[in-house]
């Protein structure tokens, strides 16, 4: 992974203004799972409510940036909105299953199949 | 001087040594294989072939060599090269000769790999590190690093490099360490790896032990609230878990099976 290369980028989805797509790459941990997910929630505040996390490139997460994820849940859900996680790679999906995540967060296998569920 | 010679090795018994000199050509080969049957004959089953002093290796010798490698790893055998001159080492190579045979730079790397594949030797990794989350990434990446140059697989190392995240931030944060350190201790050899991360704290009355010893006995998850989810990781990722905690230090200690993937 490029050091430099941004964990979180953010765009807007075809034809779904309140709804952004959340690309992550590389590692959430300790270290910037607090800024991340003010970032995410500072989405809420205007329009938006849907958010789809594409995990493709998301190599590592650990306890913290998964509670990071689970706090942006919750806050996606008071507002009324959607928060659906995509791609997400075999060992990532481990750490989500121990921590009991996975029946928390709305988890799909490709992010085409999380895209078409907003339909 | 003789230009093949074979004796046992004076630092590891266990290991024969075939001593190559100078140009190895098809008039060498029945020394070769008269020395070599007669040593695994007496139940030489590992060896080492030294070529620090060879200048020419023809194939009827590579050939020999191969065959001895067949032979030992029949019977769960090794046998492995040392320090070939750069021209030699590409020769082997260009032959595929390294991917059947594991080649060293010299002795030592040749007897550490020996030890690590067939005496249970181990590799430590002792760290004082300040007690910093910045410093949390690079030490789990280091991890990664050197178990993954000793063989174990991606899944290995991702468990790995998530216990020790987990420990450490577990230190940083919550033990609070007074001293502004901790410490970190990673022994591991080719079916396990143990783990222990310890920190000083402040003074931790006796209530404050207990609560710390019920979070480790019996790590609970809040599912309203978004933290304390780390011992729970680290207890369901390792395969035995144990705990000190005094009233000025808590040391956590973790052991994982190699699975091999």
């Amino acid at each position: 992974m490029n050091e430099n290369q941004e964990l979180l980028s953010i765009e807007t989805i075809e034809n779904c203004p309140s709804a952004r797509l959340l690309r992550f790459v590389g590692d959430l941990d300790s270290t910037n799972a607090e800024a991340t997910s003010n970032r995410i929630v500072e989405l809420l505040t205007g329009d938006v409510n849907i958010l789809v996390a594409d995990f493709s490139r998301l190599r590592y997460i650990n306890s913290t940036g998964l509670g990071a994820l689970l706090f942006v849940n919750k806050k996606v859900k008071g507002v009324g909105g959607v928060f659906k996680v995509a791609n997400v790679n075999e060992n990532v999906l481990e750490i989500i299953e121990i921590i009991g995540a996975d029946q928390l967060l709305e988890i799909h296998k490709t992010l085409e199949e999380a895209l078409a569920s907003l339909a | 001087m003789n230009s093949v010679e074979v004796k046992t090795l004076i630092e590891e018994p266990e290991i024969t040594l075939l001593k190559l000199r100078g140009d190895i050509g098809l008039d060498r080969i029945p020394q070769i294989s008269a020395l070599v049957d007669e040593y695994y004959g007496k139940g030489a089953l590992h060896w080492a072939v030294d070529l620090s002093d060879v200048n020419f290796l023809s194939s009827p010798a590579v050939g020999a060599i191969m065959g001895l490698r067949s032979r030992v790893v029949s019977r769960l055998g090794s046998i492995s090269l040392f320090a070939a001159n750069p021209r030699l080492s590409e020769k082997l190579t260009l032959m595929g000769v390294n991917f059947a045979i594991p080649s060293f730079r010299n002795l030592e790397a040749c007897l550490a790999h020996f030890r690590w594949e067939y005496k249970g030797a181990s590799r430590e990794l002792n760290l004082i590190l300040p007690a910093k989350t910045a410093v949390v990434p690079p030490t789990r990446q280091l991890v990664v690093g050197l178990l993954r140059s000793k063989g174990y697989g991606k899944k290995d190392a991702f468990i790995m490099e998530s216990i020790v995240d987990e420990l450490a931030n577990n230190a940083i944060e919550h033990g609070k360490p007074v001293d502004g350190i901790f410490g970190l201790n990673l022994k591991f050899d080719k079916s396990k790896m143990s783990l222990t991360v310890t920190n000083r704290c402040e003074e931790l009355s006796e209530e404050a032990q207990k609560a710390l010893i019920e979070k480790y006995e019996h790590p609970k998850v809040n599912p309203e609230s978004v933290r304390g989810r780390g011992i729970v990781l680290v207890k369901k990722l390792s395969n035995k878990m144990t705990f000190c905690v005094e009233p000025q230090r808590v040391e956590v200690s973790v052991v994982r099976i190699r699975e091999g993937k």
